[in-house]
């Protein structure tokens, strides 16, 4: 399924998304604000507790940082061998920390929790005479779209393979985007027939 | 009166509220975008493997104008931050925002935008130049303003350093402001109401 999210339970599952979101912001304000190893160090040493609670799949996905780890060895040598190695190790370990706890919350929260708990900040959009919700069924609207354009690019794919189409697959673009937008006027005409945008957007589109 | 067509302009982009059609369109382009990052990136003549996201960013702005390229763009911001891995390589969640490419990310909507506007106001102009100026200025000017000064606060490198670390991804995304272009033209003759600057 096209989600990071980790179907499991553990105690960050059953915390509220909203106090989740909370803590990482204060934690992100905190580490620039006392740049010392003193603070750094038992932070770094309390995110990867929380992994480690969470079992053999938590640290398994201690991971994310993989394609970043070429960068995160050249600017922490940068750092160390230009300036000071205390330096390098508070910028390395800022770094780690955020990420890795930013993607606790994406592992442990699902889509449709996130969105209940920002939907509130799009009330404003009432005022330019647009649902608040709309942005709400933009977002499943999109995660139901991702699937079927890929599959649009394989049939576009297999048709150019078996016209013995070679490797210039850039070509496709132009038909895969004018089928993309034909799909697109046939939703909108389809949403239209049923009277627009559904009225309420629970989850059951999103829960699978 | 120059001035005068500034007015008239600003009302032609204006779009608020959205129907539902121009949302389902928003929806689309960021799929678009977010189906862009899962395919793999194509090893490139320069050997720099470049993924498809930024064409994805420039053709938002391009095909739905400014306004509602951003949009697009922003719905797909959005979406990452939500913890779709639909960022290329796979990557989503909350995390990126943390990491050296957050400018990056942060600055697409504005790429967009500002690829839409310069193509609009470039309509004089034949497609293919004013596409091509566009998402120059929008994919590659504004977005790597955006990028670069992600990188330097993020890292605390200097200016002339995020630079030149930022410099290898150039190449790539010369070849993505032609494509854009290119695609942007044969979907016109194809599709004329599909490209909104016109």
């Amino acid at each position: 399924m096209l989600s990071l999210y980790l179907p499991q339970q553990s105690w960050l599952h059953r915390l509220p998304a909203g106090l989740k979101l909370l803590t990482l912001a204060l934690t992100s304000i905190a580490l620039y604000q006392f740049q010392t190893m003193n603070f750094m160090v038992p932070v770094l040493i309390a995110t990867l507790a929380i992994y480690l609670s969470m079992g053999k799949t938590g640290l398994h996905q201690l991971k994310v940082i993989r394609p970043l780890i070429l960068l995160f060895v050249f600017l922490f040598l940068f750092q160390g061998l230009t300036q000071d190695w205390t330096g390098a190790f508070l910028l390395l370990g800022r770094m780690l920390i955020l990420i890795w706890l930013a993607h606790l919350i994406t592992l442990t929260t699902r889509i449709q929790q996130m969105l209940d708990v920002v939907t509130p900040l799009f009330s404003p959009l009432k005022w330019i005479g647009m649902r608040p919700d709309s942005v709400a069924f933009s977002v499943i609207l999109l995660i139901r779209f991702v699937p079927v354009l890929l599959l649009m690019l394989e049939q576009l794919q297999q048709a150019w393979q078996s016209r013995k189409g070679g490797r210039q697959q850039w070509k496709l673009a132009t038909p895969l985007l004018i089928n993309a937008i034909r799909m697109s006027d046939q939703v909108s005409d389809a949403l239209a027939a049923r009277g627009g945008i559904p009225r309420k957007n629970t989850g059951d589109t999103l829960e699978r | 009166m120059p001035w005068l067509h500034a007015v008239e302009y600003l009302e032609k982009i204006q779009e608020i509220p959205l129907n539902d059609k121009k949302l389902v369109q928003i929806s689309l382009y960021a799929a678009l975008i977010a189906a862009m990052g899962l395919v793999p990136p194509i090893p490139f003549a320069t050997g720099i493997p470049i993924t498809l996201q930024t064409l994805g960013v420039m053709l938002a702005g391009v095909m739905l104008g400014p306004w509602r390229g951003f949009l697009a763009v922003m719905l797909f911001v959005f979406v990452v931050a939500l913890g779709l891995p639909v960022l290329s390589g796979g990557r989503g969640g909350l995390g990126v925002f943390a990491g050296p490419t957050a400018g990056f990310i942060l600055g697409f909507p504005v790429a967009a935008l500002v690829t839409g506007l310069v193509a609009q106001l470039l309509g004089k102009l034949n497609l293919l130049v004013a596409a091509s100026i566009g998402a120059f200025v929008g994919g590659i000017l504004v977005l790597y303003l955006f990028g670069i000064t992600g990188f330097k606060l993020i890292t605390g490198r200097e200016w002339m350093e995020s630079i030149t670390i930022m410099m290898v991804y150039m190449p790539g995304d010369l070849v993505k402001v032609i494509a854009t272009a290119l695609i942007a033209q044969s979907v016109y003759r194809a599709m004329p109401s599909a490209v909104a600057i016109r």
